[in-house]
């Protein structure tokens, strides 16, 4: 094989697509779960509908495209069926460690089309692409856990073909908050390998791996469709050229349902309907109809105020897809001052006090609740249960 | 704290006043709409400020900001002036604008010490909060009073409730039980696990219904595996199956082409056989009418004719030999001739019964004549003992019944006797009554007779002049002598009764002494009875009357046992006779004399002689026997040989043979022809089906039409599997094929199924964290409100300890001051009852029981002495009371200069 090709290759780049996802972690209802899991559905059509459009050669997943333990029948036979719709475009699939290579995942079926090559061992196989010139070299989990660091094991490739690898793997130079560490891998085991790309998967943010070594182009494609609360930015996939042994990278943003967090500070306010005009002003950037909202209701909210979140749903509804509620407001009440007095509301909250100065913070909630309850209750207004 | 003056710049319709206040009363009045609650609310506001205290992060205004804006354009705010308990003078300026409102604190010198005070998120300057340490709810709930409350008092409930908030909380509105109330109800509203319809258990039971959901759907999860390896094998299977379909198939057609080739092997084989039987038939041919059904009976018939030769042989050799054994036993037998001459009936058997019974009726005999002895000597001895108990005994007396009966006839005898007795008492009794009556009736009878005569004489005598006054006593004497008469009649009567009664008694006593002699009468031929017999008591004599009854009971079963054994011996000696003459009449016919003395000897000889003829007898009668039936077979057996040799002749002539053994051989010959003809018979059904009515050519071509399509090496397999094997084979792979395809088949319609009316798992897990979120939170407010509850159980009970002792002083040093003499002490106990009690009296009496004055002066001693215990003791509380008082200015005056107290008067 000669890198003078006589066409450009065409590619797509996609990973963590997480079909048949939970979103319990994020708090959302059934319902709202279920239309985002169909989100994640169409943009994955939508993608592989773009792969046609643009005439792309090859598909390569580089992990998670599916969770091990949530997935249906039905989407086994939706992507069944939408590969099989993509042929003679040829779609190569690293498993994660979400979708790990294991008995009973639908990666052991038969009926997988013959365009579709998934990479079953944890040893670096290559499909050689002669027509293309191309060698796809891939990585797929066999576990849910990889401490090992993979891409150790795999060697310089031979110079004759465009060399493309795809795993899935953590980028060992940046880990973002709270993301655990599958397949950890640094930019010096992929450069200096004869490596031109190199298609990652597992961090859901769109960004290249900095390689100071040489050519090679290390890429994490981003999420096509946010999967929770710390996933707010543009969602994306990569389309990818190669052309005289050059490379060069473009992302397509995608994504149906984005999350967004929204911070109110509620001093000041005396109602409710000042809370939902706090909101809507934001009309324009990140409140649209299609938008999954969380409002963070922080500062001192006047007891007065009810906060009745199903009346302010219903108000938001033809705003956003969804509102969830998160209530960290204040109670208008000075508790320092309080316990200054020398009445049985001083007393009260001195012990109450007391108890908090050596609580957990398990043990602080429920007793700042009680506090506040008892408090309330002492002063003649309403008790009202969060 | 005292207030010093203040200065109102601008304060509703206030403004541009100053005024100076005193140590400690000052009252305050002015006329109607004056502005005496302004001034009151003016001073809170200068010492707390013009925000919201419940909102310190933002600021917010107090309601009566807007209420007194000023009425003229003044500056919205003003200055007090006060001094603190340490002697220091302080300014507070405040401004109540609603942008503006600022505040500033400053020494007597003028320095602004503003900063040193706490500033709030709002702006607020604590300033009073700071040196009276209490909130400005706290202070307007204890500090200030704008009405008369203690006219509220109603009853002893009401009192203690409002002490009670008044000290816990410093508001008589907040109460404690309402607010554990509200607590609890915030609880109840949540609910527990014991109540299927509040919040807390429906969140139970919906994070449950999630859970079960979840686990049914991971054990489908689980049998969705199961079934797609199971998909998975059975279609592997079914691959496998049609692989060995395949391989049936081709053994189907090596096993037809085999047997295709074994039949045309077959075939030819079948046409060379035939050539070879009919070329036998033709050598065989005229030996087709031999009578080969004679076979059998001249085989029978040589058969028989031997026999009956060899037969013929033996019988006549039998009986050569039986005519010597004849001749022998005929000379023996005579010689025991006189044997022969007994009565046939008579063995040696018989002959020795005979004997032995005669042995033995001789030995029965004399035994029985010792027994007779026996008995005849004890039958004497009886009879003598009957003789020396008496002639007495002889008779058939019963003594024994005879002195039973004699007993107890006497002992009836005695109870008639002395019911005769009583009886004879008793009428002895009556007639002594009635000789009595019969005395009486005549001594009263002569006694009236006696005094009517006397009467009637007397009135004869010395009445008679007087007639009137006589009769009534001659009336009297006549019913005298009438009474008299009848006593005479009664005695009379009397006396007869006594007569009679006489007569029975005579009567009585007869019957009883000859019921005494009756029974004597028996006793007494006892006695002679006994004396006969010598006996002296009675006992001794019925004694003697048992031992003579025995006796002759048993004299009576001895003449009985003499009579029987008289009766045995003369039956056993006739016996013994008739015995004794057959044995003498055998011996006599044996020609042997009778002797008794030789008996046994000569009858055993006898029947040893018998035995011996007996037997020779019987032999000879079986040889006689034995030589007439030789004879008869002989002739039998010779006639036998005859027909049976006819018979041979006959058959042998018909077949055209000389002998037997020609025949045999001819027929011999004759079977196989048959046997060849059947054969060829046999060999032409074969070809028939074997070849299925096609030539042999055709088979051969169809063999090489197979052979064809078929790997050599099948062909070469000759252990392969026959055509119905390899087709049972075919049809049974087939129908594997079938099931394994059938079962795929049903379990991908079961796989498609198998998640039909489940949802997701991440639907689940939705809902069921949302449930759990749910959930933890409701139960996270359970035990918060459990807690605010339990704290404020403990706390009010804790505080209630401590207070009520110290308020308890606090209130009676007041209350005793307002009071003058009229009550000697206060009792509070912890749960807030008031008592006080009265000087005079020494009684004491609840709060509700007091009159309205008394209770007003309670109430305020109660308020103040609260205000004591909440507020910071270093630095003593302003107080701003409001009271209405119906008064004019000179009484007020008065009033002022009795409680010492300082007026102030509002200008209009």
């Amino acid at each position: 094989m000669g890198l003078d090709l006589a066409r450009k290759i065409r590619f797509i780049h996609t990973s963590d697509v997480h079909l048949d996802t939970s979103f319990a972690g994020s708090g959302l209802p059934s319902k709202i779960g279920h239309r985002k899991r169909e989100a994640i559905r169409g943009t994955f059509r939508r993608i592989l509908d773009d792969a046609k459009r643009e005439s792309v050669d090859f598909i390569l997943i580089a992990g998670d495209l599916f969770e091990h333990d949530r997935i249906t029948p039905d989407t086994t036979a939706f992507l069944i069926q939408q590969f099989d719709n993509l042929r003679p475009i040829r779609v190569f699939i690293a498993p994660g460690n979400h979708d790990p290579y294991l008995a009973g995942s639908p990666y052991c079926e038969e009926s997988w089309p013959e365009n579709v090559h998934i990479f079953r061992e944890e040893k670096f196989r290559a499909v050689e692409l002669r027509d293309l010139g191309v060698r796809i070299t891939g990585f797929g989990f066999n576990r849910t856990h990889l401490a090992e660091h993979h891409f150790r094991w795999l060697d310089s490739l031979p110079a004759d073909a465009v060399n493309i690898v795809v795993s899935h793997g953590s980028d060992l130079g940046r880990v973002p908050e709270g993301k655990s560490k599958h397949g950890p891998l640094t930019i010096d085991e992929i450069a200096g390998k004869n490596i031109h790309y190199c298609a990652l998967g597992h961090y859901h943010q769109l960004r290249p791996l900095e390689n100071p070594i040489d050519a090679t182009q290390v890429w994490y494609c981003g999420i096509p469709e946010g999967r929770g609360w710390r996933e707010t930015g543009p969602c994306s996939y990569l389309l990818g050229e190669v052309e005289k042994g050059e490379v060069r990278i473009q992302a397509i943003e995608c994504g149906q349902y984005p999350f967004e967090t929204l911070v109110i500070e509620c001093d000041g306010f005396s109602t409710r309907e000042q809370i939902i005009d706090a909101i809507l002003q934001h009309r324009g950037s990140k409140v649209t109809p299609r938008v999954i909202l969380r409002v963070r209701l922080t500062g001192t909210l006047d007891p007065r105020v009810d906060l009745s979140t199903a009346e302010m749903e219903e108000r938001l509804a033809d705003a956003v897809l969804h509102v969830q509620w998160e209530d960290r407001t204040l109670p208008a009440l000075d508790f320092e001052a309080l316990a200054q007095e020398r009445t049985l509301c001083g007393n009260f909250v001195r012990a109450l006090n007391a108890r908090l100065a050596g609580a957990s913070a398990q043990e602080r909630e429920v007793l700042e609740r009680a506090r506040l309850y008892g408090v309330q209750a002492l002063l003649g207004r309403e008790v009202r249960p969060r | 704290m005292n207030l010093q003056r203040c200065r109102i710049l601008g304060f509703g319709k206030l403004s541009g006043l100053e005024l100076c206040f005193h140590a400690g009363l000052n009252l305050v009045f002015a006329a109607n709409e004056a502005g005496k609650s302004t001034l009151q609310q003016f001073l809170l506001g200068l010492l707390f400020g013009p925000l919201r205290d419940d909102v310190p992060h933002q600021r917010r205004l107090e309601a009566w900001v807007e209420k007194f804006t000023p009425w003229r354009n003044a500056e919205y705010g003003g200055i007090l002036w006060c001094r603190l308990a340490n002697g220091r003078d302080l300014e507070i300026h405040r401004a109540f604008g609603k942008e503006d409102s600022r505040a500033e604190i400053r020494t007597a010198g003028g320095e602004d010490i503003t900063g040193s005070y706490e500033h709030r998120k709002n702006g607020d300057v604590v300033f009073a909060g700071a040196h009276l340490g209490m909130t400005k709810d706290l202070f307007e709930s204890l500090a200030v009073v704008r009405e008369n409350r203690a006219s509220d008092f109603h009853g002893p409930e009401t009192i203690r409730d409002r002490i009670t908030n008044l000290a816990q909380t410093g508001d008589e509105g907040l109460s404690v039980a309402r607010s554990l109330g509200q607590l609890e109800q915030a609880l109840e509203e949540l609910g527990s696990d014991r109540a299927p319809k509040r919040p807390f258990r429906l969140a139970q039971e919906r994070v449950r219904a999630f859970q079960e959901e979840r686990r049914m759907l991971q054990a489908r999860w689980a049998e969705f595996h199961e079934w797609v390896q199971e998909r998975n094998r059975l279609a592997q299977e079914t691959e496998d199956l049609k692989r060995q379909a395949l391989d049936a198939a081709l053994q189907v057609a090596a096993a037809r082409w085999k047997e295709t080739s074994g039949r045309v092997r077959k075939l030819e084989k079948i046409e060379a056989g035939l050539l070879e039987v009919r070329r036998g038939i033709a050598e065989l041919d005229g030996y087709g009418e031999v009578p080969v059904d004679h076979l059998d009976e001249l085989n029978r018939l040589a058969g028989e004719k031997s026999a009956l030769e060899l037969r013929l042989e033996e019988i006549r050799a039998a009986l050569a030999r039986t005519q010597d054994q004849l001749a022998r036993l005929r000379t023996e037998r005579e010689k025991l001739a006189p044997f022969g001459r007994l009565d046939p009936d008579i063995g040696p058997e018989k002959l020795t019964e005979w004997l032995v019974g005669f042995r033995s009726l001789d030995d029965q005999q004399k035994d029985l004549e010792r027994r007779a002895c026996g008995v005849e000597e004890e039958r004497g001895a009886a009879g003598k003992e009957l003789e020396r108990l008496g002639p007495v005994f002889g008779g058939q007396v019963d003594w024994q019944a005879k002195v039973q009966e004699a007993n107890e006839e006497e002992r009836a005898v005695n109870q008639k006797y002395m019911d005769l007795g009583e009886e004879i008492a008793a009428k002895n009794a009556a007639m002594d009554e009635a000789r009595r009556a019969v005395t009486r009736g005549r001594t009263w009878g002569a006694a009236g007779v006696a005094l009517a005569l006397a009467t009637a004489g007397g009135a004869l005598i010395l009445l008679e002049p007087n007639p009137g006054i006589a009769a009534p006593v001659y009336t009297v004497a006549l019913a005298l002598a009438i009474g008299g008469a009848l006593f005479f009649m009664k005695a009379s009567r009397s006396r007869r009764s006594r007569e009679r009664l006489r007569r029975e008694i005579e009567e009585l006593k007869e019957t009883r002494d000859r019921v005494r002699q009756e029974a004597q009468k028996t006793h007494f031929e006892i006695g002679v009875a006994m004396a006969s017999a010598g006996s002296r008591s009675i006992e001794e004599f019925l004694s003697a009357a048992r031992r003579s009854e025995q006796v002759r009971s048993r004299v009576l079963a001895l003449e009985t046992s003499s009579r029987d054994l008289g009766g045995q011996r003369d039956r056993i000696a006739s016996e013994r006779q008739r015995l004794c003459e057959k044995l003498k009449e055998s011996l006599e016919s044996a020609g042997l004399a009778w002797s008794p003395e030789t008996l046994d000897a000569q009858v055993a000889g006898l029947r040893e002689n018998l035995r011996h003829f007996k037997t020779l007898d019987q032999e000879y009668q079986n040889c006689l026997q034995t030589e007439g039936s030789l004879l008869e077979d002989e002739i039998r057996f010779a006639e036998q040989l005859k027909q049976r040799g006819a018979r041979i002749q006959s058959i042998l002539s018909e077949g055209k043979q000389d002998s037997p053994d020609s025949f045999r051989e001819a027929c011999r010959k004759h079977r196989w022809l048959t046997t060849l003809q059947e054969k060829e018979a046999s060999l032409l059904r074969e070809y028939e089906a074997l070849s299925d009515r096609r030539p042999l050519e055709e088979w051969r071509e169809r063999l090489k039409g197979l052979g064809e399509r078929l790997p050599q090496h099948l062909k070469a397999d000759e252990a392969g599997p026959g055509t119905e094997e390899a087709e049972q084979a075919e049809r049974r792979v087939a129908e594997l094929l079938a099931v394994t395809r059938e079962k795929h088949a049903r379990l991908v319609e079961r796989i498609n199924q198998a998640f039909q009316n489940l949802r997701t798992l991440s639907e689940i897990e939705e809902d069921l964290a949302q449930a759990e979120g749910n959930l933890e939170e409701i139960a996270k407010n359970r035990e918060a409100l459990n807690i605010a509850l339990q704290t404020l159980t403990d706390v009010s009970r804790q505080q209630q300890e401590n207070l009520a002792p110290q308020l308890n002083r606090a209130v009676e040093q007041r209350f005793l001051r307002l009071c003058g003499a009229r009550y000697e002490e206060v009792k509070i106990d912890p749960d807030f009852r008031i008592c006080v009690r009265e000087s005079g009296t020494g009684a004491l009496r609840s709060a509700e029981l007091l009159s309205q004055g008394t209770r007003d002066q309670l109430y305020f001693a109660l308020r103040f002495g609260i205000l004591d215990l909440v507020s910071n003791s270093a630095e003593p509380c302003p107080c701003l009371l409001q009271i209405v008082i119906f008064t004019c200015r000179d009484d007020l005056r008065d009033l002022a200069h009795a409680h010492s107290a300082h007026l102030v008067e509002l200008p209009l």
